[in-house]
C-alpha cells in the first residue's frame, strides 16, 4: 500500500528518482550489516570489515560490498526497521536469527555457503544454528563465560582463593567490603545491554535457566526464583554490588573492572584486553554455582545469516561468505580476542601460543549451554527479558518473573 | 528536485491586470486558483512526510508484525487490548501526566520570573541575557548526556562536588533510582524549556505600554497589586502561547529520558512516549497503538486547555 | 534548578521603577542573587566545556572540574581532522543552506497567502498546520523511513533537507500566519491596485516589512535543525562521511571506551554549539522584535 500511494505521490511531484518497492542498486552489490564489537574508534568493526571489502573486492573484480556496522543497542531495531520498509541486506552479523526464520526471510545455509566451508565449522556452533533441523544460522563469533576477579583487591581483602560457591562469593565479597579493597565487590550487570546473559549465568547456578528438556520456557520455575531471591538478599541488600544493578549495563562492568574498581564479575574474552590495557593483575577462575562451579558455562555465539530478497545474486553472496569464513575469520577473532567457529582458526589459535589466556575458555568450550536460539520465539523473549528482567532483584522475583513467563509463553504460541 | 523553487511567476501572473482586488475579495474563475501554487508544495510536503506516516501509523496499529518485522496480516484491535493490558501500562501513564504538569508548571513560573527581571535595564543585562539562549546552544540531547555524565557515579563532576563540600558521604547513582532519577530529568526538561518561554513572556511583557503602569501608580495600586491585575491578564495571550508549546514539546519529550535513563529500570522511569519506544523492540504493532494513543491524548490536552481558557485565535 | 523557585523575588518587586524601563537600580538583593544563579547555571555548563576542550584526555579523565593548565589547540585540530567533525560541520552547513532557505520560503509563501486570502479551506489548512505541530517526529519513524525509502531518498541530501523542511513548515507557517495578519494592508493593496502580481508584491513589498518576524523564525529554525538529531539518525545512517554534526557528535561519544580522546569530543561539542551562539549574539535584538509581534497577536 505505501508503494502503491507513493507511486502516485511520485508522479504528482514529478520526481524521477522513484524506485521501486525494493532493491535499489544492482545485483553484484551485495549489502553487509554487522555488529559493532569494538568499544574504540581504533578497534571498531568498520576497520575489519572494511578491509574484508578491500580484499574481496579485490579478488573477485565486479562484484562490491557496501558495509554498514551499527552498535549492539540499534542494530535489531534499524535491522526491523529495513525489513518493515522492504529494504532488506543480503548479510546480516548479529545476535540471533530464528526469528527470521520464522518469517521464512533466509537463505538455507547449505544454499549460500560451499560445502568446504561448512565441513570446516565446528559441530556444535553450527548445530546450533538449526531450525527443526535445517541450519540457517551460521555461526560467526563464540564466547564462553568464567569469574574474573582481581587479584590485588583479593590480597588486600584478605580472600586467599576464588570463591566456588555463592556462599563463599557472598563472603568473599563482604570481606572486600568491609576490608574497602574495591569500589564494587561484585559487578552484577543486570542492565539491558545482556540482562539475559547474566541471568542465565545465575540460573544455572541453580540447575535452572531459561528453557526445560522439551524446550519449553521455564522462566518462573522455582529454581529460578530462588536464584533471584538469593541475589536479592545476600548481594544487592548488602551493598555487596551496585545500588541499581538493573539499570547497569554490561559495558559499565567491564569499564569499573579494567579500572580497578571491581572485585569480581563474570566476564567474556574481550575483558582480557580490557582488563591488560587497564593495568590490572587479571585471575579467571569457573563461575560459582550454589553448591560448587558450574560444569557447564553460558555459550553464546553470534550469527552470520543470508537474506533471500536482498537483492544480490546468490553466487556473490556465496562467493563472500567463503571467502571470509576461510581467509578473515582469524584476523576477526584476534581482533577482539574472541572465540573462533571454524576448526581451522581453532586449531591455529590453540597452537600458536600466542593464545594462552584464552585456554580456561576453551576448556570449557566443549560443555556450553545455549540460549534456546534454535527456537524461532527467543528472540522475542530475549528481548523482553532485557526491557524488565533485572527487576527481579528489585522487586519480587517471582511477580517479574511470571510476568516474563506469561510474555514468553505467548510469543511461543504465536509462533507455532 | 524542484521543491525549493518559488513557483513559476507565469501561474502567479494569474492574478495580475488590475483585477480590483482588496486582501479577502473572491475572485471568479481561473484566478481562484490564486493561491493555490503558493500553498501546495508546502502542503504537498506536510501531507507526504508528516501526515502519511501518521496514517501510516494508525494502519500499523491494527496489524500483527512479527518480531522480525515482517507484516502477518490484520490484528483488529488486538493490540490496543494488549496495550492497556500490559502491567506497567497504568504506571507509566500516571508517571506520564506528573511530568508534563510538573514541567511546564515550573518552566512557566520560572519564565514569568525570568522575563520580569530581563525587562529591566541593568548593566550587564545584554550579557544576562545571552546566557538565557545558552540552555538552547546544544541539542536537547546533547545537554541530555552532558548531564548524565555530570551525574555519572564514578567519574560525574556532580558527585565530586558533593563529595568534597560534604554533602553526601559516597558517590551516589542518581540515574539508577527512579526517586532521584525523575526530579533531575525533569530539572533537564525546565532547563531546555526556559528559552523559548522566557522570550516569549519577555515579548509579552514588552507590548504592554508604558501609561498603564502610570496610571495604576497613580491610582496607588501597590506593585503586588499591579502585577496580579494588570501585567499578568496583559500578559495572557504570551503565556497561553507558552503553556500550549510546552504542553506538546513537554508531553512529546523523548531524547531527554532516552539519554539519561532509557526509561529505566524496567519502565519505571518511562513515560508513554519512551514506552512506545521501547515496545517497539517486541511488537512493533503494540508500539503503533501506543503512539496512537499518544497522539489522541497530546490533541485532547490541547483541546481541553484552549477550551478552558477561551482562547479565540482571531482575538 | 527548581528550588531557586523559592528565592525568585516576587515580581512585583521588579516592576516597582517607576519608569519601567528606566535606571538600573531597580534591582533589590534578591533579583541580583537569581540572576547569578541564573547565569551560572545556564551558562556554566557551556562555559565548562568549551574550557574542558583545552585540556589534553588524560587529565579530563582524572580530574574533570580542574582549570586548563596550557591551551591545547589540537584538541580542535584533532576534532576537526581525525574525528572528521570538519567533515561534518561542513555537511550540516550545506543541509541547512539548502533546508532553512527552503523552510523560510515556502513558509512564509503560505502564510502570506493564509493570512491575507480568503479561499475555501483556508481554516482547515491552518488547523493542518496546527496539527502537524503536535506530531513529533519520534512517532513516525518507521513509516517516514519506508516513505523515504520508496521515493529513493534514503542517504540522500535532498532527502534530509525535505524531512527537515517538512517538520519545520508547520511551527514556522503557524507564527508567520500570526505575524502576517499584523502588517498593514495598505501599501499591499495599493501595489496591487497599481498593477503588481503577487510574486513581486510578496517578493518586493510583503518579504521587506515582514523582516523582523522572518528573521526570529529564521533563527528559531536554524537553532532546531542545526541541532536536530533523529532525522539523519534516521535516514542518514549509511555512509559515515556524510554525518551531519549532531550524528557525528554522538557517535564519537558512543564510542569512546574505556580510553577515549575525550579532548576531541569536548573540542567537537564546543565547535558544535558556536554557530549557535554566534548567530543569536548578533540576532538578539530582531529575535525580540519579531516574537513582540508576531507570536502574540
Amino acid at each position: 500500500m505505501v508503494a502503491t500511494g507513493a507511486a502516485t505521490l511520485c508522479m504528482a511531484l514529478g520526481l524521477t528518482a522513484c524506485g521501486g518497492d525494493s532493491d535499489s542498486g544492482d545485483s553484484k552489490t551485495i549489502k553487509l550489516v554487522a555488529a559493532d564489537y569494538g568499544d574504540k574508534a581504533s578497534n571498531a568493526s568498520k576497520v575489519y570489515w572494511n578491509q574484508v571489502k578491500k580484499e574481496f573486492e579485490k579478488a573477485h573484480k565486479g562484484y562490491k560490498v557496501d558495509v554498514q556496522v551499527i552498535n549492539w543497542n540499534e542494530i535489531d531495531k534499524s535491522v526491523k526497521n529495513m525489513i518493515q520498509a522492504g529494504d532488506e541486506p543480503d548479510l546480516l552479523q548479529t545476535g540471533g536469527y530464528a526469528d527470521k526464520v520464522a518469517d521464512d526471510l533466509l537463505y538455507k545455509a547449505d544454499e549460500v555457503m560451499s560445502a568446504k566451508t561448512r565441513e570446516n565449522l565446528i559441530p556444535t556452533f553450527a548445530e546450533a544454528g538449526e531450525v527443526d533441523g535445517t541450519q540457517y544460522g551460521i555461526p560467526w563469533v563464540s564466547s564462553s563465560r568464567v569469574m574474573f576477579y582481581n587479584k590485588d583487591v583479593f590480597k588486600k581483602a584478605g580472600v586467599k582463593s576464588p570463591p566456588k560457591t555463592w556462599d563463599e562469593l557472598a563472603a568473599a565479597a563482604k570481606k572486600i567490603k568491609d576490608k574497602k579493597a574495591a569500589e564494587t565487590p561484585y559487578a552484577l550487570p543486570l542492565g539491558p545491554e545482556e540482562t539475559q546473559g547474566e541471568t542465565m549465568m545465575w540460573e544455572l547456578g541453580n540447575g535452572g535457566g531459561y528453557t526445560d528438556a522439551d524446550g519449553k520456557y521455564t522462566l518462573d520455575s522455582a529454581q529460578n526464583v530462588e536464584t533471584f531471591e538469593w541475589l536479592k538478599t545476600n548481594l544487592v541488600k548488602p551493598g555487596l554490588t551496585y545500588a541499581n544493578p538493573a539499570s547497569t549495563d554490561r559495558k559499565t562492568a567491564f569499564a569499573d573492572f579494567a579500572g580497578g574498581k571491581v572485585g569480581m564479575l563474570n566476564g567474556h574474552p574481550s575483558l582480557i584486553q580490557m582488563a591488560k590495557g587497564g593495568d590490572v593483575d587479571y585471575g579467571v577462575a569457573p563461575i560459582p554455582g550454589k553448591e560448587g562451579p558450574l560444569e557447564s558455562t553460558l555459550g553464546v555465539a553470534d550469527w552470520m545469516m543470508a537474506f533471500k530478497d536482498g537483492g544480490a545474486e546468490k553466487e556473490g553472496v556465496k562467493k563472500f561468505l567463503d571467502f571470509t569464513y576461510s581467509k578473515k575469520m582469524l584476523a576477526f577473532d584476534e581482533m577482539y580476542n574472541l572465540m573462533p567457529v571454524t576448526q581451522d582458526a581453532l586449531k591455529t589459535m590453540q597452537s600458536n601460543g600466542e593464545h594462552k589466556d584464552l585456554e580456561p575458555f576453551f576448556e570449557v568450550l566443549p560443555k556450553a549451554k545455549f540460549y534456546p536460539l534454535g527456537d524461532t520465539s527467543w528472540d522475542l523473549v530475549s528481548a523482553e527479558i532485557k526491557k524488565t528482567g533485572g527487576k527481579a532483584v528489585v522487586d519480587d522475583p517471582k511477580q517479574v518473573l511470571g510476568d516474563l513467563q506469561k510474555k514468553a509463553e505467548s510469543a511461543a504460541a504465536d509462533t507455532k | 528536485m524542484s521543491l525549493k523553487a518559488p513557483p513559476s511567476p507565469a501561474s502567479s501572473g494569474r492574478g495580475r491586470g488590475g483585477r480590483a482586488a482588496g486582501p479577502v475579495s473572491r475572485r471568479s474563475g481561473i484566478a481562484r486558483l490564486g493561491p493555490l501554487p503558493w500553498i501546495a508544495p508546502v502542503i504537498l510536503l506536510i501531507l507526504a512526510v508528516v501526515v502519511w506516516p501518521v496514517i501510516e501509523l494508525i494502519r500499523t496499529s491494527f496489524l500483527n508484525i512479527s518480531i522480525a518485522g515482517k507484516v502477518r496480516g490484520s490484528a483488529g484491535t488486538d493490540k490496543f487490548e494488549k496495550l492497556f493490558e500490559e502491567s506497567d501500562f497504568g504506571a507509566v501513564l500516571t508517571w506520564t501526566v506528573i511530568w508534563t504538569v510538573v514541567v511546564v508548571t515550573a518552566t512557566m513560573l520560572l519564565s514569568l520570573a525570568l522575563a520580569q527581571l530581563f525587562n529591566q535595564k541593568f548593566p550587564g543585562r545584554r550579557i544576562t541575557r545571552w546566557a538565557l539562549i545558552a540552555p538552547w546552544a546544544a541539542s536537547v540531547l546533547m545537554t541530555a548526556i552532558g548531564f548524565k555524565w555530570m551525574l555519572n557515579q564514578t567519574a560525574g563532576v556532580l558527585n565530586t562536588l558533593m563529595l568534597d563540600l560534604g554533602l553526601i558521604d559516597s558517590s551516589k547513582d542518581w540515574l539508577g533510582k527512579p526517586e532521584t532519577a525523575w526530579p533531575w530529568m525533569m530539572a533537564v526538561a525546565v532547563f531546555v524549556s526556559l528559552p523559548f518561554t522566557t522570550y516569549t513572556l519577555l515579548a509579552g511583557l514588552q507590548t504592554i505600554p508604558q501609561d498603564v503602569y502610570e496610571a495604576s501608580r497613580i491610582d496607588g495600586a501597590g506593585p503586588w497589586q499591579t502585577y496580579r491585575h494588570i501585567t499578568l491578564p496583559m500578559l495572557r495571550p504570551a503565556f497561553l502561547v507558552g503553556v500550549v508549546i510546552n504542553l506538546i514539546n513537554v508531553f512529546n519529550s523523548f531524547p531527554i529520558i532516552w539519554a539519561m535513563t532509557q526509561g529505566g529500570p524496567g519502565y519505571d522511569t518511562s513515560t508513554s512516549m519512551v514506552f512506545m519506544y521501547k515496545l517497539k523492540e517486541t511488537d512493533i504493532g503494540e508500539s503503533a497503538a501506543m503512539s496512537v494513543v499518544n497522539f489522541l491524548m497530546v490533541v485532547v490536552l490541547v483541546l481541553i486547555f484552549l477550551k478552558v481558557s477561551r482562547w479565540n485565535e482571531e482575538d | 534548578m527548581t528550588t531557586t523557585a523559592t528565592t525568585a523575588p516576587r515580581p512585583g518587586t521588579a516592576a516597582d521603577a517607576p519608569h519601567e524601563k528606566g535606571s538600573g537600580t531597580t534591582l533589590n538583593v534578591f533579583s541580583h542573587a537569581f540572576l547569578v544563579l541564573w547565569v551560572v547555571l545556564a551558562a556554566g555548563p557551556l562555559i565548562w566545556v568549551a574550557l574542558t576542550a583545552f585540556r589534553p584526555s588524560a587529565e579530563i579523565l582524572s580530574d574533570p572540574m580542574g582549570w586548563p593548565a596550557s591551551f591545547h589547540w589540537e584538541n580542535f585540530t584533532n576534532a576537526w581532522n581525525k574525528a572528521n567533525i570538519g567533515q561534518y560541520t561542513v555537511n550540516s552547513l550545506i543541509i541547512l543552506a539548502g533546508s532553512l532557505t527552503g523552510t523560510m520560503l515556502l513558509g512564509s509563501m503560505a502564510a502570506y497567502v493564509i493570512a491575507r486570502f480568503t479561499f475555501p479551506g483556508n481554516r482547515l489548512v491552518f488547523m493542518l498546520f496546527a496539527g502537524g505541530m503536535m506530531f513529533p517526529v519520534i512517532l513516525a519513524l518507521v513509516p517516514l523511513f519506508a516513505v523515504m525509502e520508496n521515493f529513493g531518498l534514503l542517504d540522500t541530501r535532498a532527502g534530509l533537507m525535505i524531512a527537515y523542511i517538512a517538520y519545520s513548515l508547520p511551527f514556522t507557517t503557524f507564527f508567520l500566519t500570526s505575524f502576517f495578519r499584523t502588517l498593514p494592508t495598505g501599501v499591499q493593496e495599493a501595489a496591487m491596485v497599481d498593477g503588481a502580481s503577487h510574486t513581486r508584491t510578496f517578493f518586493q513589498i510583503m518579504l521587506p516589512m515582514a523582516k523582523p518576524g522572518l528573521v526570529s523564525i529564521g533563527i528559531f529554525n536554524f537553532l532546531g535543525q542545526w541541532n536536530q538529531y533523529l532525522l539523519p539518525l534516521l535516514l542518514n545512517n549509511e555512509d559515515e562521511k556524510s554525518y551531519v554534526l549532531p550524528q557525528g557528535l554522538a557517535s564519537l561519544a558512543v564510542s569512546q571506551g574505556y580510553r577515549g580522546d575525550w579532548g576531541a569530543l569536548f573540542a567537537g561539542l564546543t565547535i558544535a554549539m558556536l554557530p549557535v551562539l554566534v548567530v543569536y549574539a548578533v540576532f538578539q535584538r530582531q529575535v525580540q522584535a519579531g516574537l513582540t509581534a508576531g507570536a502574540l497577536k
